[in-house]
């Protein structure tokens, strides 16, 4: 056990230094929905599900196209699409067709949705809950579009308790028809919902074969340079714009602080997304993109601050001034931006750009972590659990911690979880525990967590390495016996499982 | 990959070449005892996980086996030599001395020892430059040093079996010791 111990540092230290091929794989469902079987038929949704799919291949997307497709078959879809959004940095679903708010939930309606009351409502069609899910474990960013607020199909057979516009504009040219909307929604963190428009508005059909909204869409995937952030403001502008203030879009959730270029970046490097560090990929930001950051960050627009804060906290930046990063982080830390709170932590526990001070970095790391920001909760874990910034070492909360950092599916936390079970010091965990956690930590795509896995296995205990291999071997990564030996073939499948190519 | 790197540099160790007059081979057991209000084990537990991140930090192997030898020296002489902690000081001061050994039977006879510093609120400085294991020795050195830590853990673990009142903190200083794991930071 000791000989693990001294030599995991030791082995760590090597590598560090060997990269692993970058992956920023950007997965995006289409659906398209407009022969309905029991309701009246779109007749631009197809059109639209399949140029976006084309717009969003042409920008490197891997994409799962979906037309007309019943309830089962979508919902088969949107299995297989969950699983790849897993070692996806990006996923986005985009959605045309019938939506419907049903008493606060919002659903998508699948070809085959017969409905005759609120009941048949949830039985027949997908809540975009069901769709957020399908996102969630992507990695670095997820976004829901949907193109949907066209009309409520179902007329009085349906309860949707919306209020009805005050100046209904809901011409029978477009795809609404009466009550309509769908209701705000309220996604995790790093999860964008955009609608096609606000609460209470219709979305139109467009005449020319696309929606206003489809149409602006395709439009601003393929700038380059454009951060998806500033994308979707220019998508708002032009559907503003093209029907004449009748339809906004409008946003809910937050993005990531990862800056997202979805056709990419002349800047250098091909795809800023597989750019882990945010300090370069924020700089790479063109410079009338950041007069746009800093008007959104003088409205208040945390995460603008935020990217301002990473420009300036890149030393290889002209623009390089930790004293600046620490003012953009402490604005948006004040205005209560967990992840400003957790970088502006770091700052603080490192001394960059401001005097070191361990009780206000601990200050801000708990700041941070009671709003469920999962960086902050994991590190947090970790200076209780060994003792930091002026703490004891406390197992108890640490372990806590780490736990409940591990069900916001942080990579580094599931890995942390997974080491401690397996040491034996969590009751009732065992084994196949420690090796679910070690899977998903896999899955979820830290760098730490595969090279720990990979160069030094031997750290847990192979009762923990087998189970691995067998959840490995269920999900078809790995075919070789269960025995325990980290050699070749489970280190392959180890990466395959990572997401990189066997 | 990167973000682990720049990770790495932002825990900000320095290596400072030859700042300090060499020390080598210094052993914190000959440093004068504290007195007795020494505080609760959970900080010198503290003090040796941050001592094995600092030394991890560095990311030079070359210089891990004596700065290990350093900073555990430097715990136990923190600790106090006299009454129910004793014991776990002499571990750690006979490890350190050990280690401190080993460091320099297999020293590079070209490396400059060096100074490593960390700052931030957990700062870190040693307290005497670190000799360079010699790349042909790398292997000879880390064996014998993992001998040191098998038998350090040994020692701490015996000592929990025999102490009334401090099984718990011999158990656990062995723990960090002996811990197989390193617990990772939000990437």
């Amino acid at each position: 056990m000791f000989r693990k111990a001294f030599l995991l540092p030791l082995t760590l230290l090597f590598v560090l230094i060997v990269p692993f091929p970058a992956m920023a794989e950007r997965v995006a469902l289409v659906i398209g929905m407009g022969a309905y079987e029991h309701v009246v038929q779109l007749k631009n949704t197809i059109n639209d599900a399949d140029a976006v799919a084309a717009k969003l291949e042409d920008v490197g997307f891997k994409v799962t196209l979906a037309t007309d497709k019943t309830q089962a078959e979508l919902l088969d879809i949107m299995q297989a699409f969950s699983f790849q959004a897993e070692t996806a940095d990006l996923a986005l679903v985009y959605y045309a067709g019938h939506g419907v708010e049903v008493q606060g939930v919002n659903y998508l309606i699948p070809i085959d949705a017969n409905v005759k009351s609120n009941k048949d409502v949830v039985r027949v069609a997908i809540s975009l809950d069901d769709v957020l899910k399908t996102v969630e474990s992507a990695r670095k960013m997820r976004v829901v579009i949907l193109d949907s607020c066209r009309n409520n199909p179902f007329g009085d057979l349906v309860d949707t308790n919306v209020t009805k516009p005050e100046d209904p504009s809901t011409d029978n040219s477009t795809r609404s028809a009466g009550v309509q909307g769908l209701a705000p929604v309220n996604p995790d963190l790093g999860t964008l919902v955009a609608f096609a428009a606000k609460g209470g508005q219709v979305a139109l059909d467009g005449a020319d074969g696309h929606s206003p909204y489809a149409t602006a869409l395709m439009q601003a995937f393929t700038v380059p340079n454009l951060e998806i952030s500033l994308m979707f403001r220019q998508v708002r502008d032009k559907v503003l714009e093209q029907t004449h203030n009748l339809q906004e879009p409008y946003t809910y959730g937050s993005l990531s602080g990862t800056p997202f270029y979805l056709a990419g970046s002349t800047g250098g490097s091909i795809d800023v997304a597989s750019e882990a560090d945010p300090r370069v990929a924020w700089a790479d930001i063109k410079p009338e993109q950041e007069q746009q950051l800093r008007a959104l960050a003088d409205g208040g627009d945390t995460r603008s601050m935020l990217g301002l804060a990473y420009i300036r906290l890149n030393p290889k930046e002209t623009r390089y001034n930790p004293a600046e990063a620490v003012e953009y982080l402490t604005k948006a830390a004040a205005a209560g931006a967990p992840d400003a709170q957790f970088e502006l932590a770091k700052l603080y526990e490192q001394g960059t750009g401001v005097d070191p001070d361990a009780k206000k970095a601990l200050e801000l790391y708990e700041a941070s972590a009671a709003q469920g920001f999962p960086d902050a909760v994991n590190d947090l874990g970790f200076l209780y659990y060994q003792g930091g910034l002026g703490l004891a070492p406390d197992h108890a909360k640490g372990i806590d911690l780490f736990r409940q950092a591990a069900d916001l599916r942080h990579p580094e936390a599931m890995f942390n979880y997974a080491a401690l079970i397996d040491d034996g010091v969590i009751k009732g965990k065992g084994p196949e525990d420690s090796a679910k956690y070690l899977y998903q930590a896999l899955r979820s795509g830290s760098d730490a967590v595969l090279k720990q896995l990979t160069s030094d296995p031997a750290m847990f205990t192979i009762k923990t390495r087998q189970a691995l291999q067998k959840i490995l071997k269920s999900h078809n990564f790995y075919e070789g016996p269960l025995d325990g030996d980290f050699g070749k073939t489970t280190q392959g499948a180890i990466k395959v499982a990572f997401g990189l190519q066997s | 990959m990167l973000a682990r790197l720049h990770r790495l540099m932002a825990i900000g160790v320095i290596i400072a070449f030859g700042l300090n007059t060499p020390a080598n081979g210094q052993s914190y057991a000959n440093n004068p005892p504290l007195p007795e209000t020494a505080p609760a084990t959970s900080v010198y537990v503290a003090d040796l996980y941050r001592s094995i991140a600092f030394c991890r930090a560095i990311g030079r192997q070359a210089y891990m086996v004596d700065c290990l030898a350093e900073r555990i020296g430097a715990v136990a002489a923190k600790m106090p030599a006299s009454g129910d902690r004793a014991d776990m000081r002499a571990a750690l001061a006979t490890a350190s001395r050990e280690l401190g050994a080993v460091a320099n039977k297999y020293r590079s006879r070209t490396q400059s020892p060096v100074n490593m510093t960390m700052g931030g609120a957990n700062s870190m400085t040693t307290t005497r430059p670190l000799r360079g294991i010699a790349p042909e020795n790398l292997n000879l050195a880390l064996t014998a040093a993992l001998t040191v830590m098998a038998q350090t853990e040994t020692v701490l673990l015996r000592s929990a079996q025999t102490s009334q009142t401090r099984a718990l903190d011999f158990q656990e200083v062995a723990g960090v010791i002996g811990s197989t794991k390193v617990l990772l930071r939000s990437g």
